[in-house]
């Protein structure tokens, strides 16, 4: 078992290598794009010091290039997991090996998951397994549970013992009205507004003890800057069709970016989100009045909002545990009345984008090479992941659930082997 | 209602007959009589049975809710309803063994946490039909992911959290109106850090040496109570240990939440201490650890595809589990848990059946139906009248848009004896739940 690691690791290091000194060219598979040449049947991807050099059905293969023969494959973009806390969470439950949100009044929207993730937590290899190369990791709600949770970060699944994180790509509320009652949640929200203006044109008022909205930290105040300039979105979970409006007209007026996340009420008011172009993130299987606040969710929430023109990230698996099942979650969308390459969108090219990463997310030339290989179509749970690149290096399938298995269940130690794509 | 089930000759176990002053025995009895459905006929299907091979392009008749014909050129009786089947697939009902709907309701407010009675270690007393409010839309979702059957359980914060019940997933006022009739009772029992992390404040157990004496000495009091009562001594009848003595008499079953490998083993000794025998163990993320043992005992498992990591007992649930148990030939059963999962325990079982493909073994379709089904059913002592498609057998069936395991599955129709309780034809129907009904949130956005 220790010999055959070894092995398996060397091959995986040599086979890297090869990425890096050699082009590959992927050649023979079906390619989902989630780009502007949408599916090439028969298609070549080639790939050079890991970027997508090349994609078509007709591609030249400099010399020396390595080929990988993937007839009767199926190739898609990596899937992002949006909304997740992997990294953040070994253990959901009294374990004391979850943090998800601030535990400190003082650092709220400044709270910064890049510093939560543990690249070596076992949900990650697990999650590639599901095809995933990034997560979209955001925080839960802070100790004021009412306002600003913190800075999302994306992630990469890359294996690695340093996290490869991209920091502060947007700020995440956690809208629980029930904690300030919404008659004050919204004013506290805009008198925030008004002072990280004012901040934001002198920071002098800080030090001056000007602020009027609240007892702020500096680091809260900084994080919000990109925010009221538009450069980065603003998230909010929230649910209740009447609170999604008022979340667009204060956004509206305040040129802030908004995403929904949630927004199980969504359809009610689709046209208002399509007219505002706010971008919404949706769990297609979020059909429960869980609350007073989302009577109305219906499976059919997703399908309505992309018929009303609403730009749609799918997510779903939020558990850390979960990640690698985003790809089913599509495949309940398109079930419900979304339109596969609206659905594949939706869990590659639409977060990036959104999210700020201009580099991958689509199989395009000048795209990082996150790519997932599937046995058939990557929605249906029957189908098998063969292989994952992300940023062009081969990655490891192998996960402690694989090793649990090996030592236990004799079915899985005779097909150890099978289990790297190599 | 009563008379009108006797009239029309439905056939109930129970129910029928009884006076209005329920027996001792049978208290609470089941009040559900389907109602007079057309002869049906779904055309040219693929039917999955639970009880062979999957039988292509097959008609499927039933009439007065049972199954009466599955086979090739069928004489169809005058006035059945045909449906069209081609391209499509037929299903038995799916069965969920593990649901709190009803207990645990939508929406989750306070008031409606009904599923732990924490006020004790052991709580055998209370019955979880006592708690369930029909109106849980969670009911009417589960309906639409083509469950007909379910066993609503306690929650698990007690070691003995009191008795489950079986219902029949229709559409009614009361619990009584969902009750399968004659469906044998079961027991919820609990091992590991539920019953010690939720424990009622200030009382044992703390740990889980507690739990296990917890359980020993409430079995060591059932002994007395259940000798008395077979020797026809009088005594006050105490509920709680009606519920005990009636494990140690094997009328009731038992369904122990159990997560990891030395826990189960821990349960099989108690078992053997007090000579009961464990009906199933659920979650049981370790089970493949002892496959061989559950397999020798004849202990069933119900557990989920591969859910992982929520607490430190379930860390080393792995995604092969159900295989493992199936090829250990363990008696397997996929259970939701969840008002969410249980809409989709189809996909449960495809994720299951991948698993197995990519360790390089097989489940087929054939197998992987069961434990959604047949197995199940058989679990909860209702297999001689629901679980698989067979001639007499209730009309407990699903049509699928197209093959099951796929994700894109949609459940079309559902039938319950024979009775169309989905119809994804005619969305414009009113929500079933008086919950939903008439909320303008429904109407709005059209």
């Amino acid at each position: 078992m220790r010999a055959r690691f070894l092995f398996l690791a060397l091959g995986m290091a040599l086979h890297a290598a090869s990425v890096e000194a050699d082009p590959v060219a992927l050649r023979g598979a079906r390619i989902l794009t989630a780009d502007s040449a949408g599916t090439i049947e028969q298609g070549t991807i080639l790939i050079d010091r890991g970027k997508i050099v090349a994609v078509g059905a007709e591609v030249r293969i400099p010399a020396g290039t390595v080929e990988v023969d993937l007839a009767g494959k199926t190739v898609t973009p990596g899937f992002i997991a949006t909304d997740s806390v992997i990294g953040m969470v070994e253990i959901s439950g009294g374990s004391d090996a979850d943090e998800t949100s601030s535990a400190t009044i003082q650092i709220g929207a400044g709270y910064d998951v890049q510093y939560a993730i543990n690249p070596l937590s076992t949900t990650i290899p697990i999650a590639r397994k599901g095809g995933v190369t990034r997560a979209i990791v955001m925080p839960n709600a802070g100790p004021d549970n009412a306002t600003f949770a913190g800075q999302a970060a994306i992630l990469s699944l890359r294996e690695a013992t340093e996290a490869e994180v991209r920091a502060k790509v947007g700020i995440v509320w956690d809208m629980r009205t029930r904690a300030y009652g919404r008659g004050a949640t919204f004013v506290q929200f805009r008198s925030d507004l008004a002072d990280v203006r004012r901040f934001s044109r002198n920071a002098g008022v800080f030090v001056k003890g000007e602020l009027l909205s609240r007892e702020w930290s500096r680091a809260d105040l900084e994080a919000l800057i990109p925010i009221i300039k538009g450069d980065k979105p603003l998230a909010v979970r929230v649910d209740r069709a009447s609170d999604i409006l008022t979340l667009i007209d204060i956004a509206s007026e305040e040129k802030i970016r908004l995403v929904l996340i949630g927004a199980a009420e969504g359809w009610v008011v689709a046209d208002r989100i399509a007219r505002a172009g706010v971008p919404v993130a949706i769990d297609p299987s979020d059909n429960l009045p869980g609350d007073f606040d989302e009577i109305g969710a219906t499976f059919d929430n997703a399908a309505r909002l992309h018929a009303a023109g609403v730009q749609l990230i799918i997510r779903g698996g939020a558990s850390a545990h979960d990640a690698g099942k985003v790809r089913l979650y599509a495949g309940m969308a398109i079930a419900r009345g979304v339109p596969a390459e609206v659905a594949l969108k939706a869990v590659t090219v639409t977060p990036a984008r959104i999210w700020g990463a201009k580099d991958f997310g689509a199989i395009a030339p000048g795209q990082n090479a996150d790519i997932a290989v599937w046995s058939g179509d990557p929605f249906e749970p029957m189908t098998e992941l063969t292989a994952l690149y992300i940023g062009g290096e081969l990655q490891s399938l192998f996960s402690r659930q694989d090793a649990l298995e090996e030592r236990y269940i004799p079915a899985a130690r005779v097909s150890a082997s099978r289990t790297n794509p190599d | 209602m009563f008379m009108r089930a006797c009239l029309l000759g439905v056939s109930m176990v129970i129910g029928c007959g009884l006076p209005a002053t329920a027996a001792p025995e049978d208290p609470y009895p089941s009040t559900y009589a389907a109602k007079p459905a057309p002869p049906t006929a779904i055309v040219g299907a693929s039917v999955l049975t639970a009880e062979g091979p999957v039988l292509e392009n097959t008609t499927l008749l039933f009439s007065d809710g049972k199954v009466i014909e599955i086979g090739q050129g069928i004489e169809l009786p005058p006035e059945t309803v045909v449906i069209d089947g081609a391209g499509k697939w037929v299903t038995p009902g799916i069965i969920d063994i593990h649901s709190h709907l009803g207990v645990f309701s939508s929406p989750g407010v306070p008031s409606m946490r009904n599923g732990n009675e924490k006020t004790g270690k052991n709580t055998a007393e209370v019955w979880a039909e006592h708690s369930i409010w029909p109106q849980d839309p969670g009911f009417e979702m589960a309906r639409r992911g083509g469950v007909t059957t379910l066993a609503i359980l306690p929650g698990s914060a007690n070691l003995i959290g009191g008795r489950t019940v079986t219902v029949k997933n229709v559409s009614s006022v009361s619990v009584q109106g969902m009750k399968f009739p004659g469906a044998p009772y079961g027991a919820k029992m609990a091992c590991g850090e539920n019953p010690i992390v939720y424990a009622a404040r200030g009382n044992d157990p703390f740990t889980r040496m507690g739990n296990m004496a917890g359980f020993r000495t409430a079995f060591i009091e059932a002994q007395g109570y259940l000798e008395k009562k077979k020797k026809g001594e009088t005594q006050k009848q105490d509920l709680r240990l009606e519920t005990i003595a009636g494990i140690l008499s094997g009328e009731i079953t038992t369904h122990i939440h159990c997560y990891r490998a030395d826990e189960m083993m821990q349960m099989i000794d108690l078992s053997k201490e007090f000579g009961f025998k464990i009906g199933a163990f659920h979650h049981a993320s370790e089970a493949y650890k002892i496959a061989d043992v559950l397999a020798a005992e004849g202990i069933a498992v119900a557990t989920w595809a591969d859910r992982w990591g929520f607490k430190l007992e379930a860390y080393d649930g792995v995604p092969l589990n159900v295989a493992a148990l199936e090829w250990a030939g363990v008696h397997t059963m996929l259970h939701s848990d969840s008002a969410v999962l249980v809409q989709r325990l189809n996909l449960e079982a495809a994720m299951a059946m991948a698993s197995a493909d990519r360790a390089g073994g097989q489940i087929s379709r054939e197998e992987a139906i069961r434990w959604i089904t047949l197995n199940p059913a058989k679990t909860l002592g209702i297999a001689d009248r629901t679980g698989s498609l067979a001639p007499g057998k209730m009309a407990d069936l699903v049509l699928w848009s197209t093959d099951p395991f796929s994700v894109y599955a949609v459940a079309e129709k559902v039938f319950i004896d024979g009775v169309k309780v989905v119809d994804r034809d005619d969305p414009q129907r009113d929500p079933d739940s008086d919950f939903l009904l008439g909320q303008p949130v429904m109407g709005a956005g059209q």
